[in-house]
């Protein structure tokens, strides 16, 4: 089963994790990390400290958003993993998808599949509707 | 070059700075001086990758700082130069800078510092780095975002 981190600004990954629990029930595997008042450097040293205690795992690294602290340091724990993925703009399809599938998939396939995923859950409705 | 903001903060290039001081500035660059990343290239391409399109981006040494502080380089351009801790901004007013404000935005939580506000923690050594940048009558000012309340730093290590 691959494992998650929720590596976010503020409160985003606990709020997501949660609203995701509320969905699906109580989970497992999946740890959240914001960069509130957090240097980049402590930011690094913690999500090291995860990574190495699950390094017998697939871990995927969700980031909120590409170009950020969190983003840097994901990426800089990434580096020479080969067990880690990363994805950044994490959202709540991304993290339902992930519950479900985090048993059927390897690493990095899952990683692309939750990309998909987000966005074919991003729809525009927009325009006149057709009156019936 | 016209500086429109130096920046003391340790997360470098991040979201406060590009998104937040970035719409709120303009600038057309950002220069990030730290000798450990200029001469690391994967580094350096990292913190370029966590720039918008829009904003150029040079990573330098203290060295080339100074250099393209007194040549003309990047004419007419609106910089925004960005250090990791104020020892820097010392090593750049020792060299010859001549700077008038500095902007403390991150020098977060660290084991043994002194909190004076919650993104800004000091210890001992900061502390008289602080008090020569003033010495040298540069105005030190706190202020994580734009529309965030600026302190003054004096006032804050006095209390």
């Amino acid at each position: 089963m691959i494992k998650c981190i929720v590596l976010t600004h503020g409160d985003l990954g606990f709020a997501l994790l949660n609203t995701t629990e509320k969905i699906i029930g109580p989970l497992e595997g999946i740890k959240v990390i914001s960069n509130e008042l957090t240097s980049l450097k402590d930011l690094i040293t913690n999500l090291d400290s995860i990574v190495k205690n699950w390094e017998e795992s697939e871990i995927l690294i969700m980031v909120d958003f590409c170009g950020g602290s969190c983003w840097h340091a994901a990426r800089v724990i990434k580096r020479s993993m080969s067990n880690i993925a990363l994805l950044s703009g994490v959202n709540l399809p991304m993290m339902l998808s992930f519950v479900n599938k985090r048993e059927s998939y390897k690493l990095p396939d899952l990683a692309y599949y939750l990309k998909e995923c987000s966005l074919k859950g991003t729809e525009v409705i927009a325009g006149e509707e057709k009156q019936e | 070059m016209s500086l429109v903001l130096i920046r003391i903060d340790d997360r470098l290039i991040h979201g406060q700075v590009t998104v937040g001081w970035g719409s709120f500035l303009n600038p057309d660059r950002i220069l990030l001086v730290s000798d450990e990343i200029a001469e690391n290239e994967w580094e350096k391409e990292l913190y370029q990758s966590c720039v918008p399109f829009n904003i150029a981006v040079s990573i330098l040494s203290t060295d080339e700082t100074i250099r393209v502080l007194t040549e003309k380089t990047f004419e007419n351009e609106r910089v925004i130069i960005l250090v990791e801790s104020p020892s820097v901004i010392v090593e750049l007013v020792k060299r010859g800078a001549s700077l008038h404000q500095v902007n403390i935005g991150g020098m977060h939580y660290r084991e043994n510092k002194k909190k004076i506000l919650p993104y800004v923690y000091v210890d001992e050594q900061d502390i008289q780095n602080f008090y020569f940048l003033e010495e040298h009558n540069i105005e030190l000012i706190c202020q994580d975002l734009p529309q965030a309340k600026k302190e003054n730093l004096s006032e804050l290590l006095i209390k």
